[in-house]
């Protein structure tokens, strides 16, 4: 069974992580447990780690992606 | 207004970034071994917390073997590694010329950064056969000993191998310091070398102008055997970078030994099983892979050419060694330097009977092959009889002028490491000595002899020099002049030659 760690800023409340597990439910095969970690450090938006791939959406990502086309 | 950083924020795109992660396991000696990564690619870059990245280079069942590009300050075990999606590669542009970078395209020679073009990938499928080029068109050394006998073109790979101290560096400088004015860009890449002997070398390039047109690429010996591994293939991006623009680019690789040294303790680190010399299993393939990239293309794909000068160190004149045997088998030809030639004084040290040149006379233009094809087989005759030598008066007329040539050939072929010579200058000097013009001079005094007659032959001889450089034969005419202003120049100066008794 895999583990999906949601990471967010602030807490989810029930219909946003409904929400998620729908979307999770058509990309991911077969059983999976999902947790909601609150990280601070990503600063806002969501980053999904299913196993070992991760999908990252964060705000943080974004300033990243940012820093990067802009240097 | 200013230009800022911010001006093309309308133009920044946001995509979901898809890696794979993992956790550091263990860490040390410049390895992290790391698990998850699940989808990592084989020489993939991986990102550590700190920005600091790696290298994928072991896909095992569990776990990853990763060799840091860096220093391993502020990665510590329990981490997080990301992938990133890109292979190795590195920085190029025009800049790039006059510069001293490091193996990542990093300049360390305290000028600021440069401006990047392209990124350039250092591991690259070698051109294949159909978009490749014979060699046809000389690369001077302006070492007399190796534009005459081993002649190297643009495309070749000739490899240099001799024991340590025996001016394998000095011959790959003064190749570079020759190429002034000869339309052909140099990178000259340091692996495993000593920092004082880089700076050494920068200042001498410096001060013969040649840093103009060269690149130095460093992984000294201070730094991580991960990035003395990649230097060379670096260094070869740099210049299919300029090969690509229809340019000639020679390459200096010093030297091969350390690189193989460097990635022997790599595989070993990665526990990979070792073989001969306690050598990875492909070390071949490392050499092979990154000579294979030298050659010429052909019309259609630009016409550049990339020439290189791997330089190999044995241990005792031992060629037979592992490491040696392989690199020999990938070149197109060798230098042998020995260090019993160049205790004797003859410098520099090439033993020209088993260098090889396996291009040959096809990148010789016409006037050198007319004064030089002969020279080869006087001293290879001379080098049978030399035992004899010591015999000087018992000896029967044919065998003591036999001696006597190759003596002088010999002398002739001596040449001071900061002195390349024209090609026109060499035809000149060899002409004198493979038509028998300077049997009749005192031994001692052949040294003297060149010096003089090159500049006779700049001064007085300087219309037929010239138009031998233009025609790039001797013409009938030209011979006829060239003997004539020999036959007046030995005329001269008849208190170099040997009394006749």
């Amino acid at each position: 069974m895999q583990k999906v760690i949601i990471e967010s800023a602030i807490k989810l409340d029930s219909k946003q992580l409904e929400a998620i597990e729908a979307i999770l439910k058509k990309r991911v095969s077969g059983k999976f447990s999902f947790e909601n970690t609150v990280n601070p450090e990503i600063l806002g938006g969501i980053r999904v780690t299913i196993g070992s791939k991760r999908i990252d959406l964060s705000l943080k990502g974004k300033l990243e992606q940012v820093k990067k086309q802009l240097a | 207004m200013a230009k800022t950083p911010f001006d093309n924020i309308n133009t920044i795109e946001f995509t979901p970034q898809v890696s794979s992660v993992g956790t550091i396991e263990s860490l040390g000696d410049g390895i992290a071994h790391v698990t998850g990564l699940d989808g990592v690619m084989m020489g993939e870059i991986v990102e550590f917390e700190n920005g600091k990245q790696g290298l994928a280079l072991n896909l095992k069942e569990n776990e990853v073997g990763i060799i840091l590009l860096s220093d391993s300050v502020g990665i510590d075990v329990g981490q997080e590694v990301k992938t990133t999606g890109r292979i190795l590669s590195i920085g190029v542009g025009d800049e790039i010329i006059g510069r001293v970078v490091d193996a990542l395209g990093k300049p360390i020679d305290g000028k600021g950064e440069f401006k990047i073009k392209k990124y350039y990938p250092m591991e690259k499928i070698a051109p294949g056969i159909v978009t490749r080029k014979g060699v046809s068109v000389p690369l001077q050394t302006g070492i007399k000993a190796i534009d005459a006998m081993i002649p190297i073109g643009r495309g070749q790979r000739e490899l240099i191998i001799g024991d340590r101290g025996t001016g394998k560096s000095s011959i790959a400088l003064q190749t570079i310091i020759n190429q002034k004015g000869k339309n052909c860009l140099c990178v000259y890449v340091a692996i495993g070398q000593k920092q004082s002997f880089l700076a050494q070398t920068t200042a001498t390039l410096e001060s013969y102008g040649a840093l103009e047109y060269t690149v130095i690429l460093s992984a000294s010996a201070a730094d991580p055997a991960s990035t003395q591994y990649l230097a060379p293939y670096a260094g070869t991006a740099i210049a299919e970078y300029f090969m690509d623009q229809g340019k000639d680019v020679l390459i200096v690789y010093d030297d091969l030994s350390k690189h193989a040294v460097a990635y022997r303790e790599i595989s070993l680190l990665l526990r990979r099983p070792s073989g001969r010399e306690a050598y990875p299993g492909d070390v071949f393939y490392l050499h092979s892979r990154l000579l294979e990239r030298s050659c010429r293309l052909n019309e259609e794909n630009g016409g550049g050419s990339i020439t290189s000068l791997p330089i190999i160190e044995t241990q005792a004149n031992d060629v037979s060694a592992y490491i040696p045997t392989n690199v020999i088998s990938i070149t197109d030809g060798q230098i042998f330097l020995e260090s019993d030639l160049f205790n004797a004084g003859v410098k520099p040290a090439i033993n020209v009977g088993i260098s090889v040149s396996r291009v040959g006379s096809s990148a010789q233009i016409k006037a050198m092959k007319q004064v030089a094809g002969t020279m080869k087989l006087d001293l290879a005759q001379f080098r049978e009889l030399q035992a004899f030598a010591q015999f000087g008066s018992d000896l029967d007329a044919k065998t003591k002028a036999r001696i006597d040539r190759g003596d002088r050939l010999t002398e002739i072929l001596k040449q001071p490491w900061e002195k390349p010579l024209d090609v026109t200058q060499q035809v000149a000097i060899i002409f004198a000595g493979t038509r028998g013009y300077l049997d009749t001079v005192k031994k001692d005094m052949v040294v003297t002899y060149e010096q003089k007659y090159l500049e006779y032959m700049n001064t007085i001889g300087k219309e037929v020099l010239a138009s031998i450089a233009k025609e790039a034969k001797i013409t009938d005419e030209a011979e006829a002049q060239l003997k004539k202003l020999t036959e007046d120049f030995n005329a001269i100066h008849a208190e170099w030659m040997i009394e006749q008794e």
